[in-house]
């Protein structure tokens, strides 16, 4: 019984270290053959279906016989082993030359001295077959002298460690799912130690925010802009004692400077001990929605302004010429029907749930939308970095006036980011007669892009590499958006750039035909 | 009788603001944009009050009242704000730097009324 025991120890011993399974296997046969003297081991494992055992451990059972037995069925008559598996239960096979199930592999066996055979199926704990521990023998004899509680520890044994490794190389799996997930969620991701340290931080959490992972975990303070800790330490508070946060919207700080609202999805994570070991979650940018809800509210206002002067006016007595009542009358009646044209545009944006408006086209002076898209930037810090060429003439086109605002206050964005502070950024305007159309260059001389990321660059998530040490955030979603305005305009937009020399990217609209 | 430079982008509320300030005796000069108020506000006679909207294309309510508060020639012009809703708070001016705010849609006379108060105190 000791010597069981000892075995049984040895065995265990190598399942908690962790060492590789067929070694364990391995040594498991060679430890029972040692008891006995006599029985040849061999472990055989079950596919994922549960229709075939494959080879696992049988250090001493020649090689020959091995490769035959390799993927024999589970089935009724399959030998030892798959009559074993096939009926669960313990399979004795005194005689290989005259047991019947053993029709099929009775010549090889016997070519290679086998003359009895005892074989368990290897079951896990919930009943699922995992393969079959079996002892051969070279007499029919030696099988009776064999101690017969071994064949059932060493099947316990082999259970036990098959069951392990099964189990981590399916955590492996859920675990690689799950990040894979994360990476490539469109939604920021990002999870929190209870220490403040950030363990997730996917690239979509990057692109919103600018910072990188190392970034943010050196300074988890980056994005909580001044006077708004106590929000933040109010969160953790609430996290720590169990309760999830949904949709708590709080100013975030980016790395270029700028503010926005992120509504807060955030739940805790336990560790063993049932207390509260982290914090994972996402962030959504309400910036867009924001903007929406900004926007309906300013287009409905104003024309509701001017209803309600021209009420007011109306109703003055001092107002008595017909020819000017008139007119009020007239001009109240079409802002009464631009209120609800703008109504059915806020039901239309909400019913097609892309909570935007839908493009408004009309006619634009493309040079007074890159002066509009320049405006925030003449600040002190860089006004003097731009060198303009925007014709005083009109370069009309047909579009809207706040979308292409969008990609040139990015691109002009992206242009001072990523050059030098003492390099000139130069934006030029030109009209194409020959082929009708309107063409803006925004050039820096920062960087440039690597020649094989160009064809990338209007990708969502793209990164610059060789930015990689110095300024990751920013350009991902950016240019990919620009992209699809664009598109939509009937435009286009590119770029061309040189490593180390700098990178001009252009956008090219049709002209407009029409009068304005 | 004072000067007074509406910069409001909806020609309707400017119409009615016109027509408003007229009858107080007032005149009333306008502009679509804060770049385009700047360029009145440069000439003479200078504007006495405005009114100024936040949204607008090509330069914005808050870049003007921030870069008037900057030009010692502008700096102490009051100025009354007209916002059109709930508005991000990144788009609003410094508290300081505007007299008054009305929402829209507004009540005239209070408009007159905060314009003719503003106008006294000067």
């Amino acid at each position: 019984m000791n010597r069981v025991l000892n075995a049984q120890n040895q065995i265990l011993d190598m399942i908690a270290r962790g060492k590789p399974l067929l070694e364990i296997l391995n040594t498991l046969a060679r430890v029972i053959e040692e008891q006995s003297g006599l029985c040849l081991c061999s472990i055989l494992l079950a596919d994922k279906e549960g229709k075939h055992l494959k080879h696992g451990a049988a250090p001493s059972l020649p090689e020959g016989y091995n490769r035959i037995v390799e993927g024999i069925p589970v089935a009724d008559g399959a030998g030892s082993c798959g009559t074993a598996a096939y009926r669960r239960e313990l399979v004795l096979s005194a005689d290989i030359s005259t047991d019947p199930r053993w029709v099929r592999y009775r010549e090889v066996a016997l070519k290679h001295g086998l003359r009895s055979c005892w074989s368990s199926p290897i079951l896990a704990s919930n009943g699922d077959l995992l393969g079959t521990y079996a002892m051969y023998f070279k007499d029919p004899e030696d099988l009776r002298a064999f101690d017969r509680q071994w064949l059932p520890v060493a099947a316990h044994l082999a259970g036990i460690a098959i069951e392990r490794q099964k189990k981590e190389e399916d955590l492996r799996q859920v675990t690689e799912k799950l990040r894979a997930l994360i990476q490539s969620a469109p939604l920021p991701i990002v999870a929190m130690n209870k220490y403040g340290h950030f363990q997730d931080w996917n690239p979509a959490a990057e692109n919103l925010f600018g910072w990188t992972k190392e970034e943010i975990s050196a300074d988890p303070f980056l994005f909580i802009p001044v006077g708004r800790t106590s929000d933040h330490v109010t969160i953790h508070e609430q996290i720590s004692t169990g309760k999830s946060i949904s949709g708590l919207v709080l100013p975030h700080n980016r790395k270029d400077g700028s503010t926005i609202d992120v509504a807060l999805y955030m739940s805790p994570i336990y560790g063993d001990d049932g207390e509260t070991d982290g914090v994972v979650g996402m962030c959504v940018d309400m910036t867009e929605r924001n903007r929406f809800i900004q926007v309906a509210a300013h287009e409905l206002r104003n024309p509701m302004a001017g209803v309600k002067g021209i009420l007011t006016l109306l109703q003055n007595e001092l107002f008595a010429d017909q020819l000017e009542r008139e007119e009020l009358y007239q001009t109240m009646e079409q802002e009464i029907e631009r209120l609800s044209n703008t109504l059915n545009q806020i039901l239309e944006a909400f019913r097609s749930g892309r909570g935007e408006f839908p493009f408004r086209y009309e006619p634009v002076n493309l040079s007074d939308v890159v002066k509009s898209a320049l405006q925030r930037f003449l600040i002190a810090r860089h006004k003097d970095r731009f060198r303009l060429n925007l014709p005083s003439g009109t370069a009309l086109v047909k579009g809207d006036f706040s979308r292409l605002e969008d990609v040139f206050r990015n691109l002009i964005g992206n242009a001072l980011k990523y050059s030098p502070a003492d390099t000139l950024v130069s934006i030029s305007l030109s009209l194409e007669p020959e082929d009708q159309s309107v063409v803006v260059a925004i050039s820096d001389s920062g960087l440039g892009i690597p020649e094989k990321e160009i064809p990338l660059v209007f990708e969502s998530f793209y990164r610059a590499t060789n930015l990689a040490n110095r300024d990751p955030g920013g350009m991902g979603l950016g240019l990919s958006i620009c992209r699809e305005i664009i598109k939509r305009h009937g435009g286009q937009i590119w770029v061309e750039s040189r490593e180390g020399e700098g990178s001009t990217f252009f956008v090219k609209l049709p002209m407009h035909q029409g009068k304005e | 009788m004072a000067r007074i430079l509406v910069v409001e982008d909806e020609p309707t509320i400017v119409m009615v603001l016109q027509k408003v300030f007229g009858f107080a005796g007032h005149q009333v000069v306008s502009a679509s944009n804060g770049a385009l108020a700047l360029e009145i506000l440069h000439q003479s006679p200078r504007p006495e009050l405005l009114l100024v909207d936040l949204m607008m294309p090509v330069m914005s309510g808050r870049a003007l009242i921030e870069t008037m508060r900057e030009d010692p020639n502008l700096a102490d012009i009051p100025v009354v704000v007209l916002t059109g809703a709930v508005t991000n708070v990144y788009d609003f001016p410094p508290q300081e730097s505007y007299q008054a705010i009305i929402n829209k849609p507004f009540d005239l006379n209070q408009v007159l009324k905060t314009v003719e108060e503003l106008l006294k105190a000067e």
